[in-house]
């Protein structure tokens, strides 16, 4: 797990700054395969600094407005791919998706989410990264572009693995999608002697609907995700039964992973316990 | 330097500009020799190292790594019998200054005691890891972390209250023999007032409620005692030299780090001769270089307004003996009238004759034009008074003096998860005399920060080969502001040093030392579990929890699940 350069300098490359989705779909049909998408540049420089890329062209996509915008309506928040994650930091979002807000908090510090964005710290597919979690509890999609064509396809199953993700080498991912329905949600991280959480723990509770997606983030490879179907989670019955299935599923289901951040029982341990917090956090309310 | 490159020493030039912390690190040749090598091979340019994070942190030297294996015996009524130990440095790849370290911290095993059977043996040990050298406390905060736990360990089989036993054993100034042989100096300071004055401000009748049932609360005190460790003809020099409009030039050898030496250094000129500070220039603010700035041993040990303070009193008074000489010729009174203060030099007898100091700096003119004495410039020196080496016994008088501390805690632990909450924090230390208070606060509460992360967070991960797994600021975890939001109160005694400048002493490193073992006794305090590793992060404390008292874990998380219910079921 070392981030230690022993560089100071980046690779070379060559930059372009494309002023329109047109043009930057051009430019990456043309250049696709020796190619990066820069939108805060957090990830990709610190990479490019460890020689573990070394693309011949970096696309900037600081020039083109329509990926700036936040779009919301009745019944979704589009965020686009150069939105910064501190624009994110709104009462709005807080009100409409409060797990993504608590997620956010999260990443990093102000400084860094002044750089970064929400596409990026998805797209860098980090298992310790806080956006995925959180979009996988929101049931979130992505709009994706390519030079003549756009598809539209969930989070869930974006990620592949380490720095694996689902993106063809001309293609983009244009904007995130979060449906708005009325949630109450919360984004827990436990860190120590690291930034990066050594455990984190998305829920998203679909009062209406009566559902809930339970997200583990950061103990394996891609983010595990629960729901209320796979515990048999009953709305009706009592809550402490209902969490004994919850812990019991986890007992047999999570196996975290053994690194340098933290041993695979300690993270089990710690698992269950923002869990219960977080179940404390969103479901209390309800009664009150 | 000199000795590996072949030249004579005053061809080669140190400039040592204002550094952003030493801590020791820096207190031993290092790249030094390299750099100057370089420079011969490309033809004698200048040569700049610079080293990436990944590099400081993989080749770079650090603090030692350090295992202490310690056997203790108490009488019933908790006085110490005897303290036998061995420490084992990792001295990494090279025998540079762990060494030192070893040699320090062996010898000042017996911390703030009075103990009369100590046997000690400090081994520094070659390993294929980073060098190791002196780093803030240079030995300290580790065998203090063996001596501080133990006392309490003691405290509690013996049903005494670990303010207590200290207080039974502590040093007596005047009394005492430490374990090298050398007596406790009757100026030492106060360890009792400084153990008083720290148990009345941890309160220690109060604790407040845990902020939530699974979590619980305790205090925690670690007491200190740290002499420079210097060889014993460690010496300073400072010069002063008086300028015409009445302003004053200062330079002594102590290099600027932040440590804020030159500042305290400045404020004794400027009291000295009752001149405002502004102005008072200290050279080492801007420069340190070998070739302009008189000789002090080295920027490291507590030691720099100590000695470099002895030093430049010396040379103040030469500077005013220059003033007297001649204003007692100009006053026409005899020398031991003449005083020199409040910005002036008068006539104690006659104190309306007077002028100010300004008229003295190149000699006294006068009115026809002859002059009499010339240029003031005051030089002073110190070297420490009839210290020796250790014998091969570890006797010996090794010590200019010795700064008293303590620091406290009271810590909220997570029963679940191993976290440790600092609530709040006390330090006391006697320093003999408070020269610089905002400096000093300020060397304080870094100093308990800098502690706290070796407490709770920094820790240099190698896997089996002996390689670096976390050469970054991401895996090697500082405390950042979020990790001290707590109050930290700072106590100073003054119980004067005789020759200590204005009866300072040093207190750059114990500043440190306390921190850890403090929270460390919180930790058994509160559950009867012992640490015996560092750092305490959450995942090591929670390990011991589980291993040695299991059930303290399963009641917590039975009250989390409880309280979970309760809040659910409204």
């Amino acid at each position: 797990m070392s981030f230690g350069s022993a560089y100071f300098t980046l690779p070379k490359f060559k930059y372009v700054k494309p002023r329109t989705v047109d043009e930057l779909l051009d430019y990456l049909s043309k250049y696709g395969s020796n190619a990066k998408i820069m939108s805060g540049g957090v990830g990709l420089i610190a990479f490019m600094k460890e020689r573990l890329i070394s693309p011949e062209y970096i696309i900037s996509l600081s020039s083109i407005p329509e990926l700036k915008k936040i779009k919301y309506s009745e019944e979704t928040f589009e965020i686009g791919a150069n939105v910064h994650l501190s624009e994110l930091e709104s009462d709005l979002i807080h009100k409409t998706v409060p797990t993504l807000y608590k997620a956010v908090k999260n990443i990093a510090d102000p400084t860094i989410r002044n750089m970064g964005t929400l596409v990026g710290d998805l797209a860098e597919a980090i298992p310790w990264a806080d956006a995925y979690p959180a979009l996988l509890s929101l049931d979130a999609s992505l709009e994706i572009m390519k030079k003549g064509s756009c598809r539209k396809v969930p989070v869930n199953g974006f990620v592949e693995g380490l720095g694996q993700i689902n993106l063809k080498e001309d293609e983009f991912i244009s904007k995130i999608i979060l449906p708005i329905r009325k949630m109450r949600g919360t984004y827990l991280k436990f860190a120590n002697s690291s930034e990066y959480g050594l455990a984190t723990v998305a829920l998203t509770y679909l009062y209406e609907e009566e559902r809930f997606n339970l997200v583990l983030g950061s103990i394996t490879e891609k983010p595990i995700v629960i729901n209320n179907a796979d515990v048999g989670w009953d709305f009706k019955s009592d809550l402490s039964k209902n969490i004994e299935k919850l812990n019991a599923f986890i007992d047999s289901n999570v196996n975290p992973a053994d690194d340098l951040l933290s041993s695979s029982k300690f993270r089990k341990n710690i698992i269950k316990y923002l869990t219960l917090q977080a179940i404390k956090e969103v479901f209390s309310y309800e009664r009150n | 330097m000199a000795d590996a490159i072949g030249l004579p020493v005053n061809r080669i030039i140190v400039h040592a500009p204002p550094a952003g912390g030493g801590f020791g690190l820096k207190a031993g040749l290092g790249w030094e020799p390299l750099v100057a090598l370089l420079s011969k091979l490309v033809g004698r340019k200048p040569v700049k190292l610079v080293l990436s994070r990944a590099e400081q942190m993989t080749s770079a030297p650090v603090r030692d790594g350090f295992i202490a294996k310690v056997k203790a015996g108490f009488k019933k009524d908790g006085r110490f019998v005897a303290y036998q130990a061995e420490f084992y440095l990792d001295a990494g790849a090279y025998a540079d200054y762990t060494i030192n370290v070893a040699r320090t911290a062996g010898y000042s095993a017996d911390g703030a005691y009075d103990i009369p059977n100590v046997h000690v043996k400090s081994y520094a040990v070659y390993t294929n890891k980073i060098p190791t050298t002196a780093m803030r406390g240079f030995g300290h905060p580790e065998n203090h972390w063996a001596l501080e736990l133990t006392l309490d360990r003691a405290a509690s089989v013996l049903g005494i209250d670990p303010v207590e036993i200290r207080r039974k054993n502590l040093l007596k100034p005047g009394e005492s023999i430490r374990a090298t042989g050398e007596r406790v100096r009757e100026d030492e300071g106060d360890p009792q007032k400084v153990l008083s004055v720290l148990a009345q401000a941890l309160e220690p009748d109060h604790v407040d409620k845990p902020s939530e049932p699974w979590k619980v609360r305790a205090k925690g005190i670690a007491l200190l005692a740290k002499a420079p460790s210097q060889p014993p003809n460690a010496g300073s020099s400072a010069v002063v030299k008086l300028n015409e409009d009445g302003t004053i030039d200062v330079f002594t050898g102590t290099g600027s780090m932040g440590q804020g030496t030159p500042t305290s250094l400045a404020i004794i000129v400027a009291e000295e001769f009752g001149i405002p500070l502004e102005k008072v220039k200290i050279n080492q603010l801007e420069m340190v270089s070998t070739d302009t700035n008189p000789y002090t041993w080295q920027t490291v040990g507590s030691r720099g307004l100590f000695s470099d303070g002895i030093a430049l009193l010396r040379a103040i008074e030469d500077a005013k003996d220059q003033i007297k000489d001649t204003a007692s010729r100009v006053f026409k009174v005899p020398i031991d009238d003449v005083e020199v203060s409040g910005g002036y030099v008068f006539s104690k007898s006659h104190p309306w004759i007077r002028k100010e100091i300004k008229e003295f700096a190149n000699g006294y003119t006068f009115d026809d034009g002859t002059c009499i004495g010339g240029p003031v410039i005051g030089r002073g020196s110190y070297v420490p008074v009839l210290n020796t080496f250790l014998d091969d016994n570890g006797h010996g008088s090794n010590t200019v003096f010795h700064t008293f501390g303590a620091t406290a805690v009271e810590a909220e632990i997570n029963l679940i998860t191993g976290e440790i909450k600092i609530i709040k924090a006390v330090q006391v230390f006697d320093v003999g005399k408070v020269i610089n208070l905002m400096g000093l606060i300020g060397q304080a509460d870094g100093g308990f920060i800098m502690g706290l992360g070796s407490a709770l967070f920094e820790e240099i991960k190698f896997d089996d080969s002996g390689w670096v797994l976390n050469p970054n600021l991401t895996h090697y975890y500082v405390p950042r502001i979020t990790d001290t939001n707590f109050e930290i109160k700072e106590k100073f005694l003054e119980t004067p040093q005789k020759d200590g400048p204005l009866g300072a002493r040093g207190i750059g490193e114990h500043v440190m030392i306390g921190v850890a073992p403090a929270i460390a006794n919180a930790v058994y305090n509160a559950t009867g579990v012992k640490i015996n590793e560092l750092p305490m992060k959450a995942e090591n404390i929670w390990r011991q929890i589980i291993s040695q008292k299991p059930e303290l874990f399963y009641k917590a998380f039975q009250s989390f699940e409880s309280t979970l219910k309760e809040v659910t079921a409204k």
